[in-house]
C-alpha cells in the first residue's frame, strides 16, 4: 500500500507538450505519463540510524566513540536501468532547495542538540519522474558534475550554495561531508573528517576555475542492482565507509581524518571503501551504499 | 485628560512610506527581510534617528552607536563594552558589517534569529546591563514622545499604526535601519565580483592563496561573500549557520572557557558546545580590532600566529590545544612575510565607503555644550 501512494502519477498530456513545443511539430504527440519516483536514501552506523549529534561506539575499537557534526553529499546523473536494459536518466524536480538540474543534494544533519551547524532541514530523498516500466538497478554519481563544480560558490543556487559545502572555486565542491568528533578514554577528544573532492585541479589561482578536469576528479559512480524505488531504500553505512580507518589517529601534518589529498596516508582505506583509487591502488568497488527493503 | 488628537491630515501629509531602494551591486543578493516588517526608506531614517539617540539608555548615557561606531565598522574598538554607569560588559561589540545577512545575532545565541528580537537584548538585557532600561519602557517611550521631531518621524514611518510609538514600532525602525547597512565595495569586491584584476595588491593576491589554501584553512569557516558560514538570503528557503570553537582557551585540559563566556553551551546545556561561538564576518576586518568575543587579542598578526598557527590561543598560555575545537584549528607554519600577505588580503576587506557613507552616520544635529 505505502508503495502505491509514493507513486503519484503526473499527466502530461500532449496538449501540455504541444503548448510548450508548438513551433517543433504540428503533428500529434503521444501522450506520456511520467510516474513520479522517490529515491530513499538512510543513513546508518552499522545498524544504528544516523542522528546528528548522538555517540556511536566504533564496534572494532573499544573505548573509541565518534559523534557526528555533519553528513551531507551531492548526487548526480541519476538513471534507472529497466527490464529492456535501458538505462532510463530520472528528471529531478526542481525545488528551488536540495535539487537543480541532474544534481541533488542529501543532507542528514539537522540544526538540534549538540548539532547547531548546517542548515535547519533534512532531506533523505531525491524526488523526480521517470516513465512507466519495471526498473531493478540504480546507478547515480556521488560527485557534483565539472561543469558545475568549480563556478562562483558564493553568488551559485541552491543546492550548490552552501558555504561548507564548497573547497574554492579551484577544486570546486565537496561531494561528500562527514565530520565528527571522536572520543578516546586515553587520548581524549579530536576531530576527524572525510571530505570527498577533485583534486589536484589546474588553474591559475586558488579563486579560478580550472578549464579542463582535474587530475583526481574522484567522483564515485555507483550502481546498485536488485533495486526497485517502490521497494527498496538506499543505505549508506558510515561503518564500512570507516573500515580500517583509525579515525582516533591523523597523520602528523596531514589534514584532520581525509580531505581526498592523495598524499595523505590516512585517505587510503576511505578511499578503498569508496572504490576510487589511490596512489598505486587501482579503484574497486564501492562499499558506502547498498540496498535494502523498506 | 484631553484625548490626544491624531491628526488624520498629519498621516495623510506623511504619505504611505516609500519602499527602500536597496543600494546593493548587481552581483549581490538581498538580505530577507521579515514580512511583518517591510524596509521602507521612512522606516529606516527613524531607525537611524533611534540608533544614535542615547534617550534609549537609562541615564541618557549610550546610545546603539556608543558600542557600535560607524567608523570602525559599526564597533568601539573596545576588548569588551561597558554598560550604563560603567557596569563592565562580557563581549565585545560585534559589528553590524551586513547584519541583515545573518541567520542568528549576537555571539553565542543559535536561537536569536531577527534585529527586532535583538534590539531588546541591549536595551532591556540585566545580564550584563547595558543600556540599562529594563523596567523602564514607559520612561522610554515617554522621552521618545515628548521629542519635538519623533511623532512626526514614527507617523511618517508607520502610518498604518497611526505613528504610535511603543516597543513594536522602536525595534521595527533600530532593524530596518540595521537591514540597510551594507558593505559590497571592499577592494575585494572589486576584484573578486566586480571585474576590476587590479583592485588588489600583489600582496593582497598573495595573501588570497593563503587564505583559501588547505595549509591555513581560514575559508572553512570564513566563506561565502560576507567571510562567514552564517548566511541567509532572500531568495533562499534555509539559512546555514555556522558556532566553533577556535581552542581560544583550555582553562581544564578538558575544553573549559571562563565560565562567564562559555559560548552556546550557555544556552544550549550541551558540553559539547563549550566555547562555540558564531563566525563572525571578516568583512572591515582591520577596522574591528581587538578581536574574538571577547576582545582578547590585539591585533591581526596576533590572531594568525598566537592563536591559529598555534591551535588556538590556549596552547601560548600553557596549555593543551582545546578538545573541543573545530578539527581545522589544526595549527600551520607561516613566514613573517607571509603573514603580511595575508593582513594585506585581510586589509583589502576594508569598505572605506561604507564607513563614511552620510546615510549611516549620527543624524542628531551637534547639542550645544
Amino acid at each position: 500500500m505505502r508503495c502505491t501512494q509514493r507513486r503519484r502519477l503526473i499527466q502530461l498530456t500532449a496538449l501540455a507538450l504541444l503548448a510548450v513545443g508548438q513551433a517543433l511539430s504540428a503533428h500529434s504527440v503521444p501522450a506520456i505519463t511520467l510516474e513520479e519516483t522517490r529515491l530513499e536514501f538512510s543513513a546508518r552506523f552499522g545498524n544504528q540510524p544516523f542522528v546528528c549529534g548522538q555517540s556511536y561506539q566504533l564496534a572494532p575499537h573499544p573505548g573509541l566513540s565518534l559523534t557526528p557534526t555533519d553528513l551531507r553529499f551531492y548526487v548526480s546523473d541519476i538513471e534507472l536501468v529497466n527490464e529492456q536494459g535501458k538505462a532510463v536518466p530520472l528528471q529531478l524536480k526542481e525545488d528551488g532547495l536540495w535539487q537543480q538540474g541532474k544534481l541533488a543534494l542529501l543532507d542528514f544533519e539537522q540544526v538540534g542538540p549538540g548539532c547547531h551547524n548546517g542548515t535547519p532541514l533534512l532531506n533523505t530523498q531525491v524526488i523526480g519522474t521517470l516513465p512507466p516500466g519495471r526498473y531493478n538497478t540504480l546507478r547515480f554519481t556521488l560527485g557534483v558534475p565539472f561543469q558545475r563544480n568549480h563556478g562562483m560558490p558564493t553568488l551559485a543556487a541552491p543546492p550548490l550554495n552552501l558555504t561548507a559545502m564548497f573547497w574554492v572555486w579551484q577544486a570546486g565542491y565537496k561531494f561528500f561531508k562527514f565530520d565528527a568528533q571522536v572520543q578516546n578514554g586515553q587520548q581524549g577528544a579530536s576531530g576527524f573528517s572525510v571530505h570527498l573532492g577533485s583534486t589536484e585541479c589546474s588553474s591559475a589561482s586558488r579563486t579560478t576555475a580550472p578549464a579542463s578536469p582535474c587530475r583526481h576528479p574522484n567522483r564515485v559512480r555507483v550502481e546498485l542492482a536488485n533495486f526497485d524505488p517502490r521497494q527498496q531504500r538506499v543505505v549508506l553505512d558510515l561503518s564500512r565507509l570507516l573500515q580500517g580507518s583509525r579515525p582516533d589517529f591523523n597523520t602528523p601534518d596531514t589534514p584532520p581524518g581525509c580531505m581526498s589529498g592523495q598524499d595523505d596516508p590516512d585517505c587510503q582505506a576511505i578511499f578503498r571503501q569508496l572504490g576510487l583509487p589511490f596512489g598505486t591502488s587501482h579503484a574497486g568497488f564501492q562499499q558506502l551504499f547498498h540496498v535494502e527493503m523498506q | 485628560m484631553k484625548p490626544r488628537l491624531f491628526g488624520l491630515a498629519l498621516v495623510l501629509l506623511a504619505g504611505s512610506a516609500a519602499a527602500f531602494d536597496w543600494p546593493l551591486p548587481d552581483w549581490a543578493p538581498r538580505p530577507p527581510v521579515p514580512e511583518e516588517n517591510p524596509m521602507t526608506a521612512a522606516k529606516v531614517e527613524l531607525g537611524r534617528y533611534l540608533f544614535y539617540d542615547t534617550r534609549l539608555s537609562a541615564d541618557n548615557s549610550l546610545s546603539c552607536a556608543s558600542c557600535h561606531r560607524q567608523e570602525r565598522a559599526f564597533t568601539d574598538g573596545r576588548a569588551l563594552s561597558p554598560g550604563v554607569n560603567g557596569q563592565p560588559g562580557v563581549r565585545s561589540s560585534m559589528t553590524l558589517t551586513n547584519v541583515a545577512y545573518y541567520p542568528t545575532l549576537t555571539w553565542s545565541n543559535p536561537g536569536l534569529h531577527t534585529l527586532e528580537q535583538q534590539a531588546l537584548v541591549p536595551i532591556f538585557g540585566d545580564h550584563p546591563v547595558e543600556m540599562g532600561m529594563a523596567g523602564k519602557e514607559d520612561l522610554l517611550i515617554t522621552r521618545l514622545q515628548q521629542d519635538p521631531h519623533y511623532p512626526a518621524r514614527f507617523r511618517a514611518a508607520f502610518p498604518e499604526q497611526e505613528g504610535v510609538i511603543n516597543l513594536d514600532t522602536l525595534t521595527r525602525a533600530l532593524a530596518s535601519f540595521q537591514r540597510s547597512l551594507l558593505s559590497f565595495s571592499s577592494p575585494y569586491d572589486h576584484y573578486a565580483y566586480a571585474g576590476d584584476r587590479q583592485a588588489l595588491s600583489a600582496a593582497a593576491k598573495r595573501g588570497e592563496a593563503l587564505f583559501f589554501g588547505e595549509r591555513l584553512e581560514c575559508y572553512h569557516c570564513h566563506g561565502g561573500i560576507n567571510f562567514t558560514d552564517n548566511h541567509q538570503q532572500a531568495n533562499w528557503a534555509q539559512a546555514e549557520t555556522g558556532f566553533h570553537n577556535t581552542g581560544l582557551y583550555n582553562l581544564d585540559g578538558k575544553g573549559r572557557y571562563p565560565v562567564n563566556n562559555p559560548g552556546i553551551r550557555e544556552l544550549t546545556g550541551n558540553p559539547a558546545d563549550e566555547g562555540h561561538f558564531r563566525t563572525p564576518t571578516l568583512r572591515n576586518i582591520a577596522l574591528t580590532a581587538p578581536y574574538m568575543h571577547d576582545g582578547s587579542i590585539a591585533t591581526l598578526r596576533e590572531v594568525i600566529l598566537a592563536h591559529y598557527a598555534r591551535q588556538g590561543l590556549a596552547t601560548t598560555q600553557g596549555r593543551l590545544p582545546n578538545p573541543l575545537r573545530s578539527s581545522l584549528i589544526a595549527g600551520f607554519t607561516i613566514t613573517e612575510s607571509e603573514v603580511d600577505d595575508l593582513v594585506a588580503f585581510l586589509n583589502a576587506l576594508t569598505d572605506e565607503a561604507f564607513v563614511t557613507n552620510p546615510r549611516f552616520s549620527d543624524p542628531h544635529p551637534p547639542r550645544s555644550p
